[in-house]
């Protein structure tokens, strides 16, 4: 037991010496920030700390435990959830995911869940729209129920005219018939909430 | 209404009674009381300070025949009653009569006037008491030096007219009563008394009376009185004048000079000189000095023989109380008939001694002239016989030939019979290497100091040779050689765990050789040094580079035994100790430490001035965390330098 002492203190020393704390991720942007609902595309996830759950085998590098379970997801206005496929941790900064064709237009957020369960949401991250803006100006929409005449301009698809306010709309409630109506070009759900 | 003749009838009818006085703190009043007169429907009372009534004090009207005047008088007043009719007409006034006063000075009881108290010790109280007065509930007293009372020196109060209370000091003091009345005025304060406090004789504590105490410091001590600043003693032999001394307190050490009976006497002095009365005398008795007990003897040593060319100087150990000493010392035989040598101290040195054998004692006399036992007597021989021999004696016969290691040698000369020699000249002394210092005179013969080489001489021995007239004798001292204890050593070689790792390595190396083991057991302090990193090859999902990077510290503590062979040394050992590993992987870093055990082997030889060693070690260890798992113990394969600082 005497001998084992100052093993002891040196294993004291040593958790005293570590630093283990791995920083929570960062979601700062996603390239492309625009994409149509027409085809798969291929995002760039771009911010911080981005790092696999990793215990190296120096004996034996091949044979090391790796976590690397990103999970990328697109969240719609009304809470639905579009998840990226393929996430691969191309650095500590970046990770790259597909999202499927046919996603609703519309503008969300994206969440990130890393490998050790901790989360990142980035909002308003990606604009999904319908249409084809390869060329400006043909038509496009943006998803929001009120605005009329929405217009690509720079790959990018804008909103156009908004609607009076006062005119029901549908966004968020899941009601069966419209109780949001659209004040000042957004669709904006009841002061009490949906039904 | 009634008729006039009865109303006059009824005022001749008032007869007033005498005053009382009611004792009642609650109705502390004077009571007036008249007859009542028939057809009286009321009376009125006057109460003055003066007979004219001119200065009325009260103007009442009852319709009983009585009035309480809630008032306890310090002066004469007067009074006096009328009736009234029904019909408002009042009668002739009765006759006057005098309320005597009531609120008085307690009249003074004990002490007389001009009393006298002795302070002859402290705690005397004196009794002041007066006479009770009903109308007090409490009574007062002051004590002071001036007439005035102006600065009272002692202020009582109570319940009685009677206060025992500590005499206030040596002098002239008055003292004088007063009180406070039942309706809380104050009473008048009596005439004043005078007494007055001598200034008593001590009582002598110690010694008893007629004691018989020894010889010495006689420690006189008596009661203290509080006024007294100091004492003057008076102490002597009885039958001749005393010495007067002064002290501030008791006790007071005095010495009697001579024995016999003694007599004391003690007077306080206050503090402005004037002394009071000598207490009695005390007589005691000095009992004669005990007879002293014989000296114990120092020096010459029993059986010592000495330089006859010197004095001799004799000592022993003073006896305690002895006001001298005396010296015999003679030839065997003519000691008792030796004349007395007066010496005031331990110590008495003499020249005129003759030489051969000789005998001494001493001897203490007391203040009185009273001789002590005398002591044992010691032999000593002036003027030495031949010496025959030369003895010397080595305390550490083997030492390390470094330049410092050292012994002492003590060399004594014997003569024939096997006893010192003292007093010859110092002896000659040579050495084969090395050095010696000294002599110097020790003891009964004399003490060197022999100072090893620095380096080991032919044959591994020193000779010491010491030689006195035609007197010798030799001694040896084995040497050896110096070993070097603290070595440091520097290596550079290679580490693998015989796996994927395989590094350089860098190490350094404290090593102390002990004694143990013919100096060839070393314990040796090592640190060393390797790195090795490890990079985890791609997966699904992970298309970014994660290296890891491990930098290892093995600290041990090994024991290590070596085989000269020749130029060489081969060496072998084993160890304890822990391994640090600080392995890094981004961005977290964690330092862990795992116990080692160690086994090692190599072979060394002279280069220089320090020796090259290669040596092959493989160890144990291996640390497992969040971060990684490694394996810190393998074969290492190590190239070094060796230094002896």
């Amino acid at each position: 037991m005497r001998r084992l002492a100052p093993i002891l203190l040196l294993a004291l020393a040593a958790q005293a010496c570590s630093d283990l704390e791995v920083p929570p991720p960062v979601l700062q942007s996603v390239q492309p920030d625009a994409v149509p609902n027409a085809s798969d595309a291929v995002l760039a996830v771009l911010g911080q700390d981005f790092y696999a759950e990793v215990t190296v085998d120096f004996d034996d590098p091949s044979q090391s435990s790796v976590n690397v379970a990103f999970s990328l997801e697109l969240v719609h206005p009304n809470g639905r959830r579009f998840p990226l496929s393929g996430v691969t941790l191309v650095s500590s900064g970046e990770l790259e995911g597909t999202l499927a064709a046919s996603a609703p237009a519309q503008t969300y957020s994206l969440s990130l869940v890393d490998p050790r369960g901790r989360t990142a949401t980035l909002p308003a991250a990606l604009q999904v729209y319908k249409g084809d803006c390869i060329s400006n100006p043909p038509d496009c929409e943006t998803g929001n129920p009120c605005t009329v005449n929405d217009y690509c301009q720079g790959h990018r698809c804008r909103e156009g005219t908004p609607l009076p306010d006062g005119t029901p709309c549908q966004l968020i409630c899941q009601s069966a018939t419209p109780v949001e109506i659209c004040l000042g070009g957004v669709c904006t759900p009841p002061l009490a909430g949906c039904p | 209404m009634a008729p006039r003749a009865d109303r006059r009838a009824a005022a001749l009818c008032l007869a007033l009674l005498a005053p009382a006085a009611e004792a009642d703190e609650r109705s502390a009043s004077v009571v007036l009381r008249w007859q009542p007169v028939a057809d009286a429907a009321a009376y009125e009372i006057e109460v003055a300070r003066d007979p004219d009534f001119a200065h009325r004090v009260v103007v009442e009207r009852t319709a009983s025949p009585g009035y309480r005047w809630r008032t306890l008088p310090d002066a004469r007043h007067y009074w006096r009653v009328r009736s009234v009719d029904s019909g408002g007409r009042a009668g002739p006034w009765s006759e006057v009569k005098t309320i005597e006063a009531v609120l008085v000075a307690p009249a003074l009881l004990e002490p007389a006037d001009l009393a006298r108290f002795t302070w002859d010790h402290d705690g005397t109280t004196a009794t002041f008491a007066g006479a009770p007065l009903e109308v007090l509930r409490e009574y007062r007293l002051e004590v002071a030096a001036d007439a005035g009372f102006e600065k009272p020196l002692l202020a009582r109060k109570g319940p009685s007219p009677s206060f025992q209370v500590g005499l206030p000091g040596v002098g002239v003091f008055h003292w004088r009563l007063g009180g406070v009345g039942l309706d809380g005025r104050a009473a008048p304060w009596s005439r004043a008394r005078t007494f007055t406090v001598d200034l008593g004789a001590p009582r002598l504590l110690a010694p008893d009376p007629n004691a018989a105490v020894p010889f010495g410091p006689v420690a006189v001590s008596w009661e203290t009185l509080a006024p007294a600043a100091r004492w003057r003693v008076a102490f002597g032999r009885e039958g001749e004048e005393p010495r007067q001394l002064e002290a501030s307190a008791p006790p007071l050490r005095l010495a009697p000079d001579r024995p016999g009976r003694h007599l004391v006497r003690v007077a306080a002095i206050l503090p402005d000189g004037r002394a009071g009365p000598e207490s009695k005398p005390r007589g005691f008795v000095v009992r004669p000095p005990p007879p002293l007990r014989a000296p114990r003897l120092s020096a010459p040593a029993a059986g010592d023989t000495l330089d006859p060319a010197r004095p001799v100087a004799f000592t022993w150990e003073p006896v305690p109380g002895a006001a001298s000493h005396e010296l015999q010392v003679a030839p065997p035989g003519a000691l008792e008939r030796a004349r007395p040598r007066p010496a005031a101290g331990g110590s008495l040195e003499l020249e005129d001694l003759p030489q051969g054998p000789l005998a001494w004692r001493a001897r203490a006399r007391d203040a009185f002239g009273g001789a002590g036992a005398w002591s044992e007597v010691w032999a000593l021989r002036l003027g030495w016989g031949p010496a025959v021999r030369i003895e010397v004696a080595v305390a550490d016969a083997a030492l390390v030939a470094d330049g410092s290691d050292s012994t002492r040698l003590t060399i004594r000369l014997l003569d024939g019979e096997g006893r010192a020699v003292r007093g010859s000249p110092p002896p000659t002394i040579q050495v084969s290497a090395g050095r010696v210092e000294g002599p110097s005179p020790a003891g009964d013969g004399f003490e060197v100091r022999y100072v090893a080489p620095q380096s080991l001489p032919a044959g591994g021995a020193a000779e010491i040779d010491v030689r006195e007239r035609d007197l010798a004798a030799r001694t040896r001292i084995q040497l050896s050689p110096k070993v070097d204890r603290l070595t440091l050593a520097a290596l550079a070689g290679w580490h693998t765990d015989l796996k994927a790792v395989s590094s350089p390595s860098l190490g350094v190396e404290a090593a102390w050789r002990t004694s143990l083991l013919e100096n060839r057991l070393l314990l040796s302090l090592r640190v060393s040094y390797w790195a090795e990193s490890a990079t985890v090859p791609p997966v699904p999902g992970l298309a970014a580079r994660v290296t890891a990077t491990a930098r290892v510290v093995p600290l041990s503590l090994s024991a290590i035994y070596e085989w000269p062979l020749g130029w060489a040394t081969v060496h072998a050992g084993a160890g304890l100790g822990a391994d640090l590993a600080f392995i890094s992987l981004e961005p977290a870093s964690q330092l862990a430490a795992t116990p080692a055990a160690l086994l090692l082997a190599g072979a060394s030889g002279r280069l220089g001035t320090g020796e090259a060693l290669l040596e092959l070690s493989a160890s144990t260890g291996s640390v497992e965390n969040s971060l990684a798992s490694l394996r810190t113990g393998g074969l290492s394969i190590s190239l070094g330098y060796r230094l002896r600082p």
